[in-house]
């Protein structure tokens, strides 16, 4: 058995957002999408796709999003939210 | 001054010329700057050739251009047709083609990306508004408040978008009645973040340039960032649909600790926010009066719950607004009595002019009063297609929908419309679009599809989708099926698609 490091972890949760927008805005996905890839004024999201991309990494990585989360901080670049959700991952390990 | 036109309403705030009237980001507009733009850009209108009673579609991101492009056409006796920005070329196409527009006013990125598209009809002319335009000299209008002023275009339970044509009159009637029952005044600051394709996003333009109010132009995409505008920009007002209360009572840490002493007023309309929600609101904003309003496009504006009801009867929709008359009429054409269902109908002076070019539409919306015969005085009068049902107060509260009509965060949606691109994909035999209960957007669309040829991969099914429709048409997803289940008429029975999902 082999344990994932933290970059794995990273690395896999950013495939997943870039696979998400992929799939939920095929034409303004952006390719690729790396760490600083900005999230927020970038007309990429809005409220609601917002909310719909932290319900699928939530199913996805079997974590929750708390209130306290959603603020602009942890939404800024994709390597941001990337934090927040590797961050889960380890505190559910 | 008596308004007879929509860019009349400019006047009150003009007459105070350094008073602000827009702030758009970082830049701020005083209706001098206001009523300058909207001459320029009318004059631009006449100059590439619109006439009176020309359909004007407004392509804009939300912002100072949009406000004064809805004023212009009106200064230019023309009718104004906006398009929600977030619509794909495919709907685009449709409401330029359907509502015959004449000019389209947009950015200058626009008009290049959609000039290389080829979605573009031949004949019509393009305002570029993000540029300077030049002064003008224009003759005054001369049109009348009868005169057709805007079509919104907005989805029944069928079909592609249909546009309800409102006359200047109606617009000032809903300007003067909502501005009323919700006290806006001068000193008003508000915070507009819906569309001004939508009649109760536009209201908000309307009724704070009629006062003399700031209108604040907002965008948002989480909940937090709603609360730092209304704190830095000291709000007043603040109009949302449930989807909007739902981020911000669930998703927006900084509610809690942010004081909003200058929140007057909060309006919902678009949808029924669930009773817990407004609760939320209530402890949240103890100071601030909630509003919750119902409307369908068609007569403009209905009802509104006044805020000190709402503890009392949460789930209500209230009663009529001023000017207007409101009540549930049952199947045989009686009025509903107290706890008796029926359809909702309304009377006054917002009632619309009915569906451009679609007599038929309009014939099954717009329909003699049925308490008075036309020969009695009685006038036309808009049946909403709402099922209601009154208390022994003459509260109003809503019971559901006569028709499939999918109503998802504030925006109608008709499951033709879905279903026609979900089979244009050429995946499926069969498909029918439904809503399903959402804790966030009120209703979500959902497909339930019998394949083409057993296997079908949804998920590049969807990929597709996503290229011809917005965001909130895109279904979250697609059940596959082998048969769909029939009424005894043989049609597909979408009460049972929505029953087997919604347990």
């Amino acid at each position: 058995m082999t344990t994932s490091t933290a970059s794995d972890i990273s690395h896999d949760v950013l495939m997943q957002i870039e696979d998400y927008f992929l799939k939920t805005v095929p034409a303004a996905a952006p390719k690729p999408l790396t760490a600083d890839t900005p999230l927020l004024g970038t007309g990429l999201l809005d409220s609601l796709s917002m909310l719909e991309l932290t319900m699928f990494l939530s199913e996805t990585f079997g974590i929750e999003f708390d209130d306290d989360d959603f603020v602009a901080d942890n939404f800024k670049t994709a390597g941001s939210l990337v934090a927040l959700v590797a961050g889960k991952r380890a505190a559910a390990a | 001054m008596t308004l007879v036109l929509l860019h009349d309403l400019i006047g009150k705030g003009a007459a105070d010329a350094g008073r602000i009237a827009i702030v758009d980001g970082e830049r701020t507009f005083t209706y001098l700057d206001l009523a300058e733009t909207v001459e320029r850009m009318a004059g631009a209108l006449v100059e590439a050739g619109v006439k009176r009673g020309d359909r004007v579609a407004i392509l804009l991101p939300k912002s100072f251009e949009e406000c004064a492009a809805i004023f212009a056409a009106s200064r230019a006796d023309a009718v104004f047709v906006p398009i929600n920005p977030v619509l794909k070329a495919q709907q685009i196409a449709h409401i330029l083609a359907d509502s015959g527009a004449r000019s389209v006013v947009t950015t200058a990125a626009q008009a290049a990306a959609m000039r290389a598209a080829g979605t573009l009809p031949q004949d019509v002319s393009i305002i570029v508004a993000d540029q300077p335009l030049p002064a003008a000299k224009l003759k005054p209008a001369v049109g009348i408040g009868q005169d057709l002023a805007a079509i919104l275009y907005t989805s029944g339970s069928t079909g592609t978008p249909k546009g309800v044509m409102l006359s200047h009159a109606n617009l000032l009637a809903g300007t003067r009645i909502v501005r009323t029952y919700l006290g806006i005044h001068r000193e008003d600051s508000i915070l507009s973040i819906l569309p001004f394709s939508f009649d109760y996003g536009l209201n908000q333009l309307l009724t704070s340039v009629e006062q003399g109010a700031r209108l604040v132009l907002g965008s948002f995409e989480l909940g937090d960032q709603i609360v730092s505008q209304l704190a830095r920009h000291r709000i007043t007002g603040l109009a949302g649909v449930p989807t909007i209360w739902a981020l911000l009572t669930k998703t927006a840490p900084s509610l809690k600790r942010t004081p909003l002493p200058h929140l007057r007023y909060i309006t919902n309309s678009g949808g029924a926010v669930p009773e817990a929600t407004v609760k939320r609101l209530r402890a949240l904003l103890p100071e601030t009066r909630i509003f919750l309003m119902y409307g369908l496009t068609e007569a403009f504006r209905s009802t509104f719950l006044p805020p000190d009801e709402v503890d009392r009867r949460p789930t209500s929709m209230g009663k009529a607004i001023p000017e207007c008359e409101v009540f549930p009429v049952t199947a045989d054409g009686n009025r509903a009595k107290p706890g008796e269902p029926g359809i909702l109908v309304h009377r006054g002076p917002t009632v619309s002019l009915g569906y451009w070019k679609r007599p038929e539409d309009t014939a099954r919306v717009l329909r003699p009063n049925p308490l008075r015969a036309p020969e009695c005085g009685g006038e036309t009068v808009c049946w909403s297609g709402d099922l209601v049902v009154e208390d022994e107060d003459g509260f109003l509260y809503f019971v559901g929908r006569q028709d499939a009509m999918i109503k998802s965060a504030g925006y109608r949606i008709s499951p033709t419309e879905v279903e026609d691109v979900l089979m244009g994909t050429g995946a499926f035999r069969q498909v029918a679009v439904i809503g399903l209960p959402d804790e966030w957007v009120g209703q979500k669309v959902c497909a339930v599809a019998v394949p083409m040829n057993g296997e079908v991969d949804t998920a590049s099914v969807l990929k597709v989708t996503g290229l011809t429709l917005p965001g909130h048409m895109v279904p979250s997803r697609i059940d596959l099926v082998e048969h769909l289940p029939t009424t005894p008429n043989g049609k597909v029975d979408y009460k049972t698609l929505v029953a087997e999902r919604s347990r």
